[in-house]
């Protein structure tokens, strides 16, 4: 096991690594003026070439771009991460402020998912070919195919039109103002975990179904233990496995793809000023919101891995 | 994603007979066959388009801007007046088009590289899987974002990040898969008559693989779609006047009340297209192989 | 009854003493052109001090919570050409002179400058300052202040910026209280006072100049002496609270400010008005500012910036667009007045207008009226449009693909691809929609690589002719074209007569002048979507003192020292 962690770990740098240049190829390839951020249009527009030779100077523009991406490594490893050029605050702050929210969408949307998907899930394969065994599938591949963003746009049109439903526009913490912040969140929250719970209660049917009908399953049955046991305790530890996997990508994917539920729903989160910064070529945050993001993808796929290996023994030696 | 170290068994040989085949499938899996149908027909109006729309999805009419649903306009109007009922429809065209193509294109590639991995193996295998693993590092999306903005607003530039999304996505079990037909004995038997290196990939390994491939394509269309339209909601899609999908919502959006008939119709379009096409890519990978069906590819 | 009218005569005859020994000391050189110079409103005896319009009734204390355009990218207010600077930073500064926010006809008024004088030539400006004014860090307010600050606007140091165009040669400190302005050309007074009036004029310390050498870019709270000081700022908002020690013992009346950060024409600014989490939000868009109409609890005004603007420019260098006919062609192909409809769905830019504004130019009404912008006349405006492309030699269309680049925005999407479907349609031009983000423009603006291109706005500002110049002119220090000229406009009886536009004092002959410079513009039409550009405004009627007719804006300065909550 310390084998498999030990190599794990290693494995982790030079993926990182991979995805800065990555990140950092991307950046410099975005047209754009990044002074047009900082001074606008007219700004822009009427500097002298001797003016704007000085800014960028400035602000590390001319140096190579080996020189550029060696700097942002250094930043990063310094804890420096920079600051907006649009908005002048630090990319810390933002996190800082805006992260909990999105975070706090992700884990609830997570949760959401496992407190539909589980139970729709089980009852489908206890129940197979039933009117709930379909209406359960019908659920599940409904809500996969549903884009998030277009589910939050027609959420937030209803609410508007039928319960003159106003989003609160500045973050509010749980710990701050508990119902405003529920306010916040829920939407998002239940969109994502609507569409993360139609793939669990997929995965959660089929792992159970294949489980149902393996050997030792059969055995338990025939010496007669208690059917609910027998599936607690033998069919539901397999199912655990691909649903703890597919919870740590659902993890990754609603803190990426949450950008657009985001935009959808008008929430203060992390998407909404990543989305803004890419459009709007403020490379700083670009850069280190998205390195932030795929780290934390990392991580997490990461512990997803360590946790299904100390699950699951048989990979263990792989 | 396949979680690192799980096994994967040999697929079975696709059932032969075009018609007979396509009876079974469908006597087995009734929804998914039903599906299927509807994704053909899907694909029929993408390529039937200009002759089954009313309108023409381009010429503004000032006149009845942003208008409801009406006899005249079956799905109402957007902001200059174009009828929503024939954009839509062309939104067929250019979302499977831009969908097909982008999936096409990645999962090829990403199929090409991952049997050229499994066969040649050593530092290419190697450097090959970390790559593979950096990639799948980025949520979908993002990746899309930072190449489409990148690379500039076009058709091909959105084709591009989408197929970028898609390449390391079913790689690993490709790879997996041609490891496995590597050290069968036929294969070894080839290569101990002296059969070349192309040979052997193309004879031996690649026809075991086309099964899964079948399955990563028809899986990825249904996200293909929703990312192109998730790009175009966000404004970094395909440019104007293009009707896709994801422009209109993209449009609507920019209202604070958007108006609901420029939100519901395309959004609805894009359920019942990735319905139909999740649905025909589960069918097919229950046909070819059930063991895959836990792993959820 | 006896004792007032000696003490009346006393006064009157101190007062006849005081003119004579003026008139003699200053000289006839210094007459003041009282004329030009409206009164400020004050009483008899009194300096002028800005209060809230039914000052008498206005209640103290509470929090005013403002959406704002914002936040700004950095604090340069000087360098900055945006609502984000102005809007935000203005309450913690005072201005020299001041546009009266409470009045739509905005007449200038006191702020620092207490007087002012003006040479009959109109070429020096001499101000009396206010006495006993100090900075929120407890410096001095003086001449020196002043003059420190219009160096750093004026001749801003090589690696800074200043947006500012006055047409000042010399600031030159008389005395602690006084400082005089000497004009490199001639201005009609409120032209220049109004320039002077500019909200991102703001005076700072000598002192702040000289220790950050005049780069303000990271400093948010360089010294002022407005109603306001700066308290604390986040990702979010920016806090001030009421300064004890301002020189207007009657303002401000609210404790706090808070400036919320909500960009112009989201979804999310409306909302966050409508739902009464701000009392007060600007550049609404019209949906949202329809509501704010229809609520008896809100109300709204809808101002019209003085910009030159128009939604599609035309790059005249470039054949065959450098031929007017053509130009006149493709603009007379587009529904003009609908240019403007649909544009309103996402932004109240309010319509239609010609190139510049009455009495220069004609109004809504006037082109609503007269082919070929009535929509009754769409037929003859499109015959004539062909009949213009067979003179021009393209009687069938072009072959060239044209390369349009569009500035990312909803209005401008939506407008573009109508542009584009009616000209292929109608006159078989064919165009090619180039998206582009705002950063992206200023390459593509510079480097002229478009044929057309959306949303070419010269801001404008109290001078109209500094404005065209920077459109449709060339910039004098450097010989080339202005920078917003994006069109390659190049005329050069537009330019001779341009000059004499900019120093006429006259009103007549300016009008005159002013008419033939209209004229010309519409005879080459380098532009199409010729349009008024309007900002609307929302806010809760608990909020009192602000004017309900449109005169005043955020580029002006809201100093919020004349509002008062009534909660």
């Amino acid at each position: 096991m310390r084998k498999y962690l030990a190599r794990r770990l290693m494995l982790v740098i030079p993926t990182v690594l991979g995805v800065t240049m990555i990140i950092f190829i991307a950046m410099r390839l975005l047209p754009g003026d990044p002074l047009v951020a900082i001074f606008g249009l007219e700004g822009a527009r009427r500097m002298t070439p001797e003016q704007r030779a000085n800014l960028e100077q400035a602000l590390g523009l001319r140096d190579p771009v080996v020189v550029q991406y060696g700097k942002w490594l250094r930043d990063i490893g310094t804890g420096e991460f920079g600051k907006s050029l649009l908005r002048g605050d630090s990319v810390t702050q933002f996190v800082l402020r805006r992260g909990p929210i999105t975070l706090e969408i992700a884990v609830l949307a997570t949760l959401l998912s496992w407190m539909i998907g589980f139970p729709v899930g089980i009852i489908s394969a206890l129940r197979p070919n039933t009117r709930m065994d379909y209406a359960g599938r019908f659920f599940s591949i409904l809500f996969v195919a549903i884009p998030g963003f277009w589910l939050g746009l027609v959420a937030v049109l209803t609410l508007i039109l039928w319960f003159d439903y106003k989003a609160p526009i500045l973050p509010v913490y749980p710990w701050e103002n508990p119902w405003q912040n529920l306010q916040m969140v829920a939407g998002p929250a239940v969109v994502m975990g609507l569409g993360f719970g139609g793939f669990v209660a997929r995965i959660v049917r089929s792992s159970l179904l294949e489980v149902i009908q393996e050997d030792y399953v059969r055995t338990a049955r025939a010496k007669g233990v208690h059917e609910q046991l027998v599936i607690a305790r033998h069919a539901l530890r397999n199912a655990i496995l691909p649903v703890i996997t597919w919870s740590s990508l659902f993890l990754g994917v609603a803190l990426g793809g949450s950008v657009a539920i985001e935009k959808a729903f008008g929430v203060p989160g992390l998407g909404l000023t990543m989305i803004d910064a890419i459009l709007d070529r403020d490379l700083p945050v670009v850069q280190n919101l998205v390195l932030l993001y795929v780290v934390v993808f990392v991580v997490v796929n990461l512990i997803t891995d360590l946790s299904y290996a100390w699950l699951d023994p048989r990979i263990r030696y792989d | 994603m396949v979680p690192a170290g799980s096994k994967t068994s040999v697929a079975r040989k696709p059932l032969e007979g075009g018609l007979k085949w396509l009876r079974t499938f469908a006597r087995r899996y009734p929804l998914s066959a039903y599906w299927g149908i509807v994704a053909v027909l899907t694909i029929l109006l993408g390529i039937l388009a200009p002759w089954v729309s009313p309108d023409d999805p381009l010429r503004p009419n000032v006149l009845v801007r942003a208008q409801e649903p009406s006899w005249k306009h079956l799905l109402g109007t957007d902001f200059i007046g174009r009828d929503m009922l024939s954009r839509i429809i062309h939104g067929t065209t250019w979302s499977l088009f831009v969908a097909v193509t982008s999936v096409l294109l990645g999962t090829t590639f990403g199929a090409v590289w991952a049997v050229a991995s499994a066969f040649f193996g050593g530092t290419f295998d190697l450097v090959g899987e970390r790559v593979v693993e950096v990639l799948l590092s980025f949520p979908p999306i993002l990746l899309a974002l930072l190449l489409a903005s990148g690379l500039g607003a076009s058709t091909w530039t959105v084709i591009l990040s989408i197929a970028a999304t898609r390449v390391a996505y079913g790689t690993r079990i490709i790879r997996s898969q041609a490891l496995a037909v590597k050290e069968l004995p036929y294969v070894e038997a080839a290569r101990s008559l002296g059969a070349s290196s192309w040979r052997i990939i193309f004879f031996h390994l690649a026809p075991q693989c086309v099964g899964i491939y079948l399955i990563l394509v028809t899986t990825s269309l249904g996200i293909a779609i929703v990312l192109e339209a998730t790009l175009g909601f966000l404004g970094a899609g395909i440019p104007p006047p293009t009707p896709t999908w994801g422009n209109m919502l993209g449009d609507a959006a920019s209202m604070l009340i958007p108006k609901w008939h420029l939100v519901v119709f395309p959004g609805a379009a894009i359920v019942i297209t990735v319905l139909a096409f999740n649905q025909l890519g589960d069918g097919l990978r229950d046909a070819f192989d059930p063991k895959l069906r836990g792993t959820n590819i | 009854m006896k004792w007032r009218l000696r003490k009346t005569s006393g006064f009157l005859g101190l007062l006849v003493a005081v003119v004579l020994v003026l008139a003699i000391a200053v000289g006839p050189a210094a007459m003041p052109a009282l004329a030009a110079a409206p009164a400020p409103t004050a009483q008899p005896g009194e300096p002028f001090y800005m209060k809230a319009i039914d000052h008498d009734k206005a209640k103290r204390g509470g929090t005013l919570r403002l959406a704002a355009h914002g936040p700004p990218s950095m604090f340069d207010i000087y360098a900055s050409g945006t609502i984000a600077n102005v809007g935000a930073q203005s309450p913690m500064y005072d201005l020299l002179v001041r546009q009266d926010p409470r009045d739509p006809k905005l007449p200038i008024v006191p702020s620092l400058a207490t007087s002012w004088t003006i040479s009959s030539d109109g070429m020096t400006y001499t101000f009396n300052l206010r006495k006993g004014v100090k900075f929120h860090d407890g410096t001095d307010f003086s001449a020196e202040d002043v003059k420190a600050t219009f160096d750093r606007i004026v001749f801003p140091p090589a690696n800074l910026l200043s947006l500012r165009s006055l047409p000042i040669k010399e600031t030159v400190v008389l005395d602690r209280h006084t400082v005089q302005m000497k004009l490199s050309e001639p201005r009609d007074s409120y032209t220049f006072l109004a320039l002077l009036a500019g909200g991102w004029n703001v005076i700072t310390s000598k002192k702040a100049l000289d220790k950050y050498k005049g780069d303000l870019k990271q400093v948010d709270n360089f010294p002022g002496t407005g109603p306001f000081m700066y308290k604390s700022r986040t990702t979010e908002s920016w806090e001030m609270v009421r300064n004890p020690n301002y020189w207007n013992p009657y303002a401000p009346y609210v404790d706090r400010i808070v400036h919320v950060w909500l960009k112009a024409w989201t979804p999310e600014l409306a909302a966050a008005l409508l739902g009464g989490q701000v009392d007060w939000a600007m550049w609404l868009d019209p949906s949202a500012y329809q509501k704010v109409k229809a609520n008896p609890n809100m109300s709204g005004v809808l101002w019209l910036a003085p910009n030159l603007s128009s939604w599609i420019g035309f790059n005249t260098d470039r054949a065959p667009l450098n031929d007017s006919r053509v130009r006149r062609a493709l603009h007379l192909a587009l529904d003009q007045d609908a240019l403007s409809k649909i544009t309103q769905q996402f932004v109240p830019t309010a319509q239609l207008m010609d190139y510049l504004p009455p009495p220069y130019g004609k109004s809504y009404e006037e082109l609503m009226t007269e082919y070929p912008n009535a929509a009754g006349t769409r037929e003859k405006a499109i015959a004539d449009a062909k009949k213009l492309m067979a003179d021009a030699g393209y009687p069938n269309g072009i072959a060239k693909t044209f390369n349009f680049v569009v500035r990312e925005s909803p209005q401008n999407r939506q407008l573009a691809a109508y542009a584009q479907a009616e000209w292929e349609r109608l006159l078989g031009v064919k165009t090619r929609l180039d998206v582009v983000q705002v950063s992206a423009m200023v390459d593509r603006q510079v480097a002229g690589t478009f044929d057309m291109i959306s949303h070419a706005a010269c801001l404008g500002g109290a001078d109209l002719g500094a404005t065209m110049r920077m459109c449709y002119s060339i910039n004098k220090a450097t010989g080339k074209k202005s920078d917003s000229n994006f069109t390659n406009f190049k005329n050069a009886e537009f330019d001779k007569l341009l000059d004499q536009f900019s120093i006429e004092l006259a009103p007549q002959r300016k009008a005159q002048l002013g008419r033939q410079l209209n004229q010309i513009l519409n005879n080459e039409m380098p532009n199409t979507g010729l349009t008024t550009d309007g900002r609307a405004y929302g806010w809760y009627n608990y909020v009192k003192g602000l004017p309900k007719v449109g005169g005043n804006s955020d580029y002006n300065t809201y100093q919020w020292d004349f509002v008062w909550l009534d909660k």
